[in-house]
């Protein structure tokens, strides 16, 4: 993903992300690392709408909302072929067998950990 | 250095310049600066006076002065810092005013001004008086413009140094909070500061951390060192490490499990801040959980001389024909009469298991010449629909020619120690989440105090006050075992000093709603901020001033929160978010799906917020 400096153009990102505080600090990093934020969404509901409507470049998905799955978003947004990355505190054994494949961050991550995914795709 | 050469044939040789930039760059306190400044400063112009002056918010100070001698210069540091005449101070407010070297006085010019330039709002400018016979010439000039220059740099330098020196000094306060152990770090190994909470965790005094004693790398077992090392690693990159669990340990010996989170300062590779959680607790739970596992591992092996302690049974099976001889306990356990013949068709039903992966274990045990299996499945009574838990044990016997001929199976319940085992595994669990948790809000409360404080002083007292109110809203937590509070409860204890009756300033109105627990934390860190501003700024910064805060659900099931302040200074906009409205704004609003509206009117600051309860009541 290309960041511009020109706002307007900086690649979108969607993150999904029950935690209040983790939310906002998510959206800060990013946001100083040149990325548009787009949410953060709190629950699978608000996830769904942002991942049908918004142009997206890519998404951060934590998997557990408030006791629900994000599943139905990575679906949405595999189907679109906007690529993304789960946050977890569980690791890779909380993924689902069709998602071994896809990149994944245990929590709590190093930030920079996640700014090299972003900035991998497109 | 650069900057002080090329001067000309008539300055000073480079050897002199560099003695003067390494007089500069060599002292670590600004006051070595200020006085190899003015005294270079004094021996280059052939001045008879040189001041330093600084502009500060109540006007401008002679920060230090040096007067030229028979054999050499004087100083004279100034802690008082005086005003300056009104002569110098037209010239040094000239100075800081235009940025540009100023010179004043009859011809020849007697005096000049010379400025200090750096980032921040206000100035300051070296002042020089040139003695009987002197002036400046061009030279001169250029030379002191160089060294002014150079002198800012290393003033700046000097002075950032010694901010972070009593930046740890300054976090005193954060430590008294003890909400948990927080202690300041260097990387030689010291612990600089600790708060009461840190050091009770290892056992150490508050005179063991002045006399140095207390070292955070002698405190961790050798086989924690490299997981330092890897943190330290992290911290020289990312200002935070990711939190990890090791061990300290104790002053007396004694080993206590922590989890860390560390985060380093922004101006210092070497020093920061760590933050420490005793979890004794979820080790304890962790090894009662090995504790029942190796029980359970211990018991199926004394199975073969278990057979008298009941709930269990026997079965021969012919592999010839399938044929099924089970004991009457197997009758019972399987839920069938004790006298009724059973065949392996009856029991396939009850099988929640794939009975595939019965067979396969089977054949895979026949085929390997293996003399024992066993298996674990679940099996739901016919008479009952109750659901329990079998082990297994098949042990295959076989003829001279190694034939396998029948399996003798031994089918033990387990239903109560897997029910044990699974409810240890949960709490296990809920109490590793909670603590991960727990740390990853204090560190985005952390680095949202950091974005939104401008000293550090300033940063350790908000940081003490955000925890204490994340740990009001925990207590409150932990006595409805994390399942919620209630509303009225959650304010009454984030309020408490200012909703007593006589003479309560806050008066509190509505029912007492149960708020799920992330309701319970994100309101009592909103209530936090507003009252922290209506103390600063607002109605509790009058003694007369009073907020009424009162909520009710509407029709729609929204609940509306509304802050009234009144009787106390009129509200100004502030001209920055701070942690209060980002949090009011970004988080509480879009956390609860609702909206928030601020309005700073003149009879007092007010906030309504709009919260789905829904939401809010989500455990």
């Amino acid at each position: 993903v290309s960041v511009a400096t020109d706002p307007d153009r900086a690649a979108r990102v969607l993150v999904v992300e029950d935690e209040m505080l983790v939310a906002m600090v998510l959206e800060d990093q990013l946001a100083d690392a040149g990325f548009k934020v787009v949410g953060p969404a709190f629950s699978v509901e608000e996830a769904m709408r942002l991942a049908a409507s918004e142009p997206l470049d890519g998404a951060v998905l934590d998997i557990n909302l408030a006791g629900e799955k994000v599943y139905p978003v990575a679906d949405l947004l595999a189907a679109r072929n906007v690529p993304f990355v789960y946050v977890t505190g569980f690791g890779r054994a909380g993924l689902r067998e069709t998602d071994q494949g896809r990149p994944m961050l245990q929590k709590p991550y190093l930030f920079a950990s996640l700014e090299a995914i972003v900035r991998g795709w497109g | 250095l650069a900057a002080l050469g090329g001067l000309g044939p008539r300055g000073p040789d480079g050897l002199i310049a560099l003695e003067a930039t390494a007089a500069l760059f060599g002292r670590l306190e600004p006051a070595g600066v200020v006085e190899a400044l003015l005294g270079t400063a004094l021996r280059w112009s052939m001045a008879s006076r040189a001041l330093l002056v600084r502009l500060d918010p109540d006007g401008l100070r002679i920060e230090a002065e040096g007067a030229a001698t028979d054999h050499g210069a004087e100083f004279i540091q100034r802690p008082a810092a005086p005003a300056p005449d009104d002569y110098l101070a037209a010239l040094a407010h000239r100075v800081i005013r235009t940025d540009q070297v100023v010179q004043a006085g009859d011809a020849p010019q007697r005096r000049i001004g010379l400025p200090l330039p750096k980032d921040g709002e206000l100035g300051e400018a070296l002042c020089l008086e040139a003695g009987p016979s002197g002036r400046f010439s061009p030279e001169t000039v250029a030379l002191l413009t160089a060294l002014a220059r150079a002198g800012a740099t290393a003033l700046e330098n000097a002075r950032r140094m010694t901010a972070l020196q009593n930046k740890v000094a300054r976090m005193t306060p954060l430590y008294e909070a003890n909400v948990m152990g927080v202690f300041a770090w260097d990387l030689a190994g010291r612990v600089t500061e600790a708060n009461d909470a840190f050091l009770e965790i290892v056992g150490y005094s508050r005179e063991d951390v002045a006399r140095g004693l207390v070292n955070w790398e002698r405190m961790t077992p050798p086989e924690y060192r490299e997981r330092d090392e890897q943190a330290v690693a992290e911290l020289m990159g990312d200002k935070q490490a990711r939190p990890f669990e090791k061990e300290y340990v104790r002053k007396d010996g004694v080993r206590v499990p922590v989890m860390l989170g560390i985060s380093r300062f922004e101006e210092s590779l070497n020093e920061g801040v760590c933050v420490v959680i005793e979890i004794s607790e979820l080790k304890a739970a962790q090894a009662r959980l090995a504790d029942a596992l190796s029980a359970l591992q211990e018991s199926r092996a004394r199975l073969g001389t278990a057979l008298q302690a009941g709930r269990m049974g026997v079965w021969r099976r012919r592999m010839s024909d399938d044929a099924l001889d089970p004991s009457p306990e197997l009758n019972v356990l399987l839920g069938y009469p004790p006298d009724q013949p059973l065949t392996v068709g009856e029991m396939l039903p009850g099988l929640l298991d794939d009975p595939a992966e019965l067979s396969a274990a089977r054949e895979r045990a026949v085929a390997t010449g293996q003399p024992v299996f066993e298996i674990e499945y679940a099996y739901q009574r016919p008479d009952t629909g109750e659901v329990r838990c079998f082990l297994v044990r098949n042990e295959i016997v076989r003829d001279a020619a190694n034939e396998p001929q029948e399996i003798v199976g031994l089918v033990i319940d387990i239903t109560e120690r897997k029910q044990h085992e699974e409810r240890q595994q949960l709490l296990l669990n809920e109490l590793n989440h909670r603590v991960k948790n727990t740390l990853s809000v204090v560190l985005g409360i952390v680095d949202q105090t950091l974005r939104n404080t401008r000293s550090p002083g300033a940063f350790a007292e908000a940081l003490q006050g955000r925890l204490q109110a994340l740990s009001k809203s925990h207590n409150l937590l932990t006595d409805g075992v994390w399942q919620g509070a209630g509303l009225r409860d959650v304010l009454a204890s984030e309020l408490a000093a200012w909703v007593a009756p006589p003479g309560e300033r806050i008066v509190l109105d509505g029912e007492n709603l149960m708020v799920g627990p992330k309701g319970v934390v994100t309101l009592g860190l909103v209530m936090h901020e507003l009252v922290t501003n209506a103390v600063r700024h607002g109605a509790l910064s009058v003694p007369d001033g009073r907020i009424d805060l009162s909520w009710r659900l509407d029709d729609d099931q929204d609940l509306h929160i509304v802050w009234r302040e009144h009787g106390g200074p009129p509200a100004p906009p502030p001209s920055r978010k701070g942690f209060g409205m980002q949090l009011l704004e970004r988080g509480l609003a879009r956390e609860f799906v609702g909206g928030v509206r601020i309005d700073f009117a003149p009879e007092g600051f007010r906030c309504e917020m709009r919260l789905s309860m829904a939401r809010m009541a989500q455990t």
